[in-house]
C-alpha cells in the first residue's frame, strides 16, 4: 500500500496533534504555556488597567457629585434620627414624670387632679413662685393644693382664665402646718429667701429628731392632711429658747419642677376672720 | 406704627423670656432681670424714642408674671428711663459705660425697692445681709454679664427702625 504525499502529510499533522493534546493532557505542556501566555497576559493586563484608569478619570466628577449628594442625604438622615432621638428621649423623661404621678394619685384616691405644666417662674428673686398653664377655666381656684410626685409644692394664689400662679413653700412668706412622724409632734414649716425650710414652733419638750419625717397635719385648713414635705437634717435645741428649731430637707426639687398636680375637690378653709380682732380691743 | 408695635413685641418677647428662661438661671439666689436691661438699652439709644410709656408698659407685663405687686416695677423701670433720660440730657454721647452705669443704679434700685416692700410692707422674714449677698449682688453681676449682648441687639434693633440721618444720607 502506498500512501499519497498528501494523506502522508495529514497523518503527520494529525499524530502531532494527538501527540501534542497527550503532552497537553498530560501536563507536560504547562511551562511552555505559561512561558508563551505570559507576555500576552502582561500585555493585556496593561492594557485593562489603562482602561480602568481612563474610564475613571472621564467619570469622576460624576461619582464626586454623585457622592456629595449621598453625603448630603445621609447627613439629612442623621439630623432627622438624631431629633428623632432627642424626642424619644424628651417623651422617654415625661412618660416616667407622668408615670410617677399616677403613682401618686393612686396613693391618694381621695383626691381629684387637675396635671399641669410649670411654664414659667417670678421674674423677682425675692418670690418662690412658678406660673401653671392650667386656670380658671380648667377649675382652678385659689388657695388649691399643688403637689408633686414626690410631694407637696404649695398652693394656688392667684389666677388668670389660662394660667396661674402658685407660691411654694420654700417662699419666705409661706408658712404650712405640718407634723412629723414617728414623733407626732405638730409645727408650722416655714420657707425663707435662700429656699431652706425650717420647722418653728417646735415646743422644747417635743422628741424630734434627726430622720423624721414631715407630714402636712391638715391644720389651718389650707393644706390636706398625710402629704409628704420632707425630712428632718438637723434639730437645734437652746436651754433659753421657747420653741426648738429644725431644719427640713424637702422631698421635692423646687428647681426641676416640669408638671405638677393641682388638688382641685379640696376646699381650703379661710380661718382669717377668726384670726381678726373684735372691735374695741387694743 | 411699625416701631411701636415691634417695642410692644419686644417688651412682651423680653418678659416671657424673664419668667421662662432667666428666672431659671441662678447665681447664688440671684437672677438677672432681661427687662430691665431692654428698658435700658431702649433709653440709652440715641434715636429711640424716650417715652416713659415703654418704662410703664415693661413694668405692667413684669408685674403681671411676678407676685409682687405691679406698680413696684413700673416705679423701678420708670426711675431706670428717667436716670437713662438723664444722662442722655448732660452727656454729649452717651456710651457703654453710661449703659453700665445705668445697670448698676437700675439694679441696686429694682432690687432695693421690691426687698423694701418685703421686709417692711409685707414684714417677711428678710435679713438684709443676706438679701444684698445673696440675692442683689449676685443680680446685678448677672446683669452686668448679659448688658453686653442685650446692649448689641437693642442697638441693631433702634438701628433697624430708627435709622440715623447720616445713615439714612
Amino acid at each position: 500500500m502506498k500512501l499519497s504525499p498528501r494523506t502522508f502529510r495529514a497523518l503527520v499533522i494529525g499524530l502531532v496533534v494527538v501527540g501534542l493534546l497527550a503532552l497537553s493532557l498530560g501536563g507536560y505542556l504547562t511551562p511552555l504555556t505559561r512561558l508563551s501566555t505570559q507576555p500576552v497576559l502582561a500585555v493585556q493586563t496593561w492594557l485593562a488597567r489603562t482602561y480602568q484608569g481612563v474610564r475613571t478619570y472621564l467619570e469622576a466628577p460624576k461619582s464626586v457629585n454623585a457622592l456629595r449628594a449621598e453625603n448630603q442625604r445621609l447627613k439629612a438622615e442623621v439630623s432627622r434620627l438624631q431629633t428623632e432621638v432627642v424626642t424619644l428621649q424628651q417623651q422617654l423623661a415625661e412618660a416616667e414624670l407622668l408615670s410617677a404621678l399616677l403613682d401618686f394619685a393612686r396613693a391618694h384616691p381621695e383626691n381629684q387632679y387637675k396635671a399641669a405644666q410649670v411654664i414659667g417662674r417670678d421674674p423677682s428673686p425675692f418670690m418662690h413662685y412658678i406660673i401653671i398653664n392650667r386656670g380658671s377655666d380648667d377649675g382652678l381656684r385659689v388657695g388649691m393644693p399643688v403637689v408633686s410626685a414626690e410631694g407637696l409644692v404649695g398652693h394656688v394664689s392667684a389666677l388668670l382664665p389660662n394660667a396661674a400662679r402658685v407660691q411654694l413653700i420654700t417662699d419666705p412668706q409661706s408658712a404650712v402646718d405640718v407634723v412629723t412622724q414617728p414623733s407626732h409632734t405638730n409645727a408650722v414649716l416655714v420657707g425663707s429667701l435662700t429656699g431652706e425650710l425650717s420647722l418653728d414652733m417646735v415646743p422644747q419638750q417635743a422628741k424630734i429628731k434627726t430622720g423624721d419625717l414631715v407630714l402636712t397635719s391638715g391644720l389651718g385648713g389650707r393644706y390636706p392632711p398625710n402629704i409628704l414635705v420632707g425630712q428632718v437634717i438637723s434639730v437645734r435645741k437652746l436651754a433659753y429658747a421657747l420653741f426648738q428649731e429644725a431644719a427640713v430637707q424637702p422631698v421635692v426639687d423646687f428647681r426641676q419642677l416640669q408638671i405638677v398636680l393641682v388638688i382641685v375637690n379640696f376646699r381650703p378653709v379661710d380661718i382669717t376672720p377668726l384670726l381678726q380682732k373684735p372691735e374695741g380691743t387694743p | 406704627m411699625k416701631a411701636a408695635l415691634s417695642g410692644v413685641a419686644i417688651l412682651a418677647l423680653a418678659a416671657a423670656f424673664q419668667s421662662a428662661v432667666v428666672s431659671q438661671i441662678h447665681l447664688l439666689h440671684g437672677v438677672a432681670d432681661v427687662v430691665l436691661l431692654v428698658v435700658a438699652a431702649w433709653y440709652i439709644h440715641q434715636d429711640a424714642p424716650t417715652s416713659w410709656v415703654w418704662a410703664v408698659l415693661a413694668g405692667l407685663m413684669v408685674g403681671t408674671l411676678s407676685a409682687l405687686p405691679w406698680w413696684l416695677f413700673v416705679v423701678g423701670y420708670s426711675a431706670v428711663a428717667a436716670l437713662t433720660h438723664f444722662l442722655r440730657q448732660r452727656l454729649w454721647r452717651v456710651s457703654f459705660f453710661s449703659f453700665f452705669t445705668v445697670i448698676v443704679f437700675g439694679t441696686l434700685w429694682t432690687q432695693g425697692l421690691a426687698f423694701a416692700y418685703l421686709r417692711w410692707v409685707q414684714v417677711a422674714p428678710i435679713s438684709f445681709r443676706l438679701a444684698f449677698s445673696e440675692v442683689i449682688l449676685p443680680s446685678l453681676l448677672l446683669n452686668l454679664l448679659l448688658a453686653l449682648p442685650v446692649y448689641s441687639l437693642m442697638d441693631e434693633w433702634a438701628a433697624w427702625f430708627f435709622p440715623t440721618q447720616e445713615a439714612e444720607a
